[in-house]
């Protein structure tokens, strides 16, 4: 079952960055149901950290097209990220005491934090992007 | 308590028509020091050890062998396996010397001690020939002992000289980054050799600022920012040409951001090796106690790290560090849920749950033996990291906590 769903006013337009939302909206899904499955925390805790890995390979893919394209919010937009990098760390260590509210905090802190970050950052970045003709 | 082996996920669909049987597990399944060659459940089916995973230690072998743990026969499971276990043979006693990792160490600081010796007074070939051999011999063996070689680094109970375990804890890095990018033996090779001299340009410096609090005078901030290309003389001197070598530890104070040195190189002049070594350089130098600032523990390091990725360090290198190290490389100290302390020995099934043998009980009291602790178990899951071993008389227990390497 889909909790958060990728739907039209969190595209963007831009198609990888789009695919890569879809993927971060499909890990976030997928802890969501191991939770509500009640698996194991072991089981959890997997999916959970393949999300938070997930994560930082997001931010990192966003970077990295910011700076191809020498996009002039970088800096914010990287500040961001490293704040909620921070958070991520953090949240990790209460994770390894496996408490299933913990889990569902740390979700739905991402969960929330995407669908806020698409909206008010990534926006901004998307129609830098197509400005330059990126599609 | 229930610390037991842990259900990891669900057996694969298997999609040969004949259906698989189970059989129990055999003694001659199960070998010390050797990955399984068969993936074990229990009497329903379910994954509990996949196939590769290695059995470190004896009194991991025999609470494996004390369950009534199965695995599917060999027809059924053997399509990948990589080494079958031969029916009713038991392990075949090693007739090679063995050593512990901790004289592992012992040994190598001694043979680097000697090698920075001859570079700084009289280079001859044979010491860029030793380097070279001494690279090779640790690449064989960080393939198959990584854990137990970075758990020896790291823990350093002789307290061994910063320059020198430094040296050896880089190049077991960037061996480990560089296989995980596909690299080939022969670049592994180099790329160990500079991890094991990158710092040559300054490492009296190192020892002697090892213990000092005061600031670094204008001679030694100079020599720090002519370590690289100090370091390369030396080698050249002895007659190293290896480019490869010589070239990642010219750039690996480089910066992507171009603000590294010597030359503020932008990111597309740095090469790949030169990135490695960076990453591997930071880490090491971060969990490690200065003269003028505390160690980090691994994980606040690898945070750091990540914070600098895309600016210092390689982004993708930075992902693929943080995935084959995991938050609690083997060495650390940890606290688990239980209030048991133990030591991180291998990186168990995810980052977040290290394999940790126990050596102090929930009271405080040292342990007689190791106790293995499986940390996907919430019950066992870790709590916090611990700074140093708690009872001095528990170093005697650390070299049980890695299986034997055979003596050079």
């Amino acid at each position: 079952m889909s909790v958060f769903e990728f739907d039209q006013s969190l595209q963007l337009g831009v198609q990888a960055i789009d695919e890569q939302h879809k993927r971060f909206i499909g890990y976030i899904n997928d802890a969501w149901d191991a939770l509500e499955r009640g698996d194991d925390s072991e089981e959890y805790l997997y999916i959970l950290n393949q999300l938070m890995d997930y994560a930082m390979e997001h931010f990192s893919f966003e970077e990295s097209l910011m700076r191809e394209f020498q996009y002039p919010g970088y800096d914010d937009h990287k500040q961001n990220h490293n704040r909620t990098a921070e958070q991520l760390f953090e949240f990790d260590m209460r994770l390894l005491a496996a408490s299933p509210d913990d889990c569902r905090a740390f979700v739905q802190f991402l969960q929330d934090w995407l669908q806020n970050h698409i909206k008010v950052v990534d926006v901004e970045l998307a129609s830098f992007l197509k400005s330059k003709g990126v599609s | 308590m229930k610390c037991s082996v842990q259900r990891v996920t669900v057996v694969s669909v298997n999609s040969s028509s004949k259906k698989p049987e189970l059989r129990p597990l055999n003694a001659s399944d199960v070998v010390v020091g050797e990955p399984l060659s068969l993936s074990v459940h229990d009497a329903e089916g379910h994954l509990l050890l996949a196939k590769g995973s290695m059995i470190r230690t004896p009194s991991q072998r025999q609470r494996l062998l004390s369950r009534d743990l199965f695995v599917y026969n060999l027809a059924v499971d053997s399509a990948a396996a990589v080494k079958p276990a031969a029916e009713g043979q038991e392990q075949r006693p090693r007739r090679v010397r063995e050593i512990n990792v901790f004289d592992w160490l012992d040994q190598h600081v001694a043979q680097l001690t000697k090698i920075y010796d001859d570079l700084s007074k009289t280079p001859l070939p044979e010491t860029a020939a030793g380097l070279r051999r001494m690279s090779i011999e640790l690449q064989r063996l960080a393939d198959l002992h990584h854990d137990g070689l970075l758990g020896a680094v790291y823990l350093n109970p002789k307290r061994h000289s910063y320059a020198h375990t430094k040296a050896l804890h880089v190049a077991l890095l960037v061996n480990e980054l560089a296989r995980a990018q596909g690299m080939s033996k022969e670049t592994r090779w180099s790329l160990i050799a500079a991890g094991l001299t990158h710092d040559v340009g300054m490492w009296q410096m190192q020892n002697d600022i090892q213990h000092r609090e005061a600031p670094l005078s204008d001679e030694q901030w100079q020599q720090i920012r002519g370590h690289c290309e100090s370091g390369i003389r030396m080698l050249r001197q002895a007659g190293v040409t290896d480019p490869v070598w010589l070239t990642a530890i010219e750039q690996h104070h480089e910066r992507l951001n171009g603000k590294g040195y010597p030359h503020g190189l932008e990111e597309s002049k740095i090469t790949k090796q030169a990135k490695i070594l960076a990453i591997a350089d930071v880490f090491a130098a971060m969990v490690r106690t200065r003269g003028d600032r505390e160690k980090r523990m691994p994980k606040d390091a690898m945070r750091e790290i990540f914070m600098g990725r895309g600016e210092d360090i390689d982004s993708t290198l930075v992902q693929l560090f943080i995935k084959k190290l995991g938050m609690f490389p083997p060495g650390c100290m940890l606290r688990l849920v239980t209030g048991e302390v133990g030591i991180a020995t291998g990186p168990g099934i995810n980052a977040a749950s290290p394999d940790v043998e126990v050596l102090v009980d929930r009271f405080g009291n040292p342990l007689a033996r190791p106790l293995y602790r499986d940390t996907t178990s919430k019950e066992c899951a870790v709590k916090e990291f611990v700074n140093a071993v708690p009872h001095p008389e528990l170093r005697s227990l650390l070299p049980g906590l890695w299986k034997m390497l055979p003596a050079a």
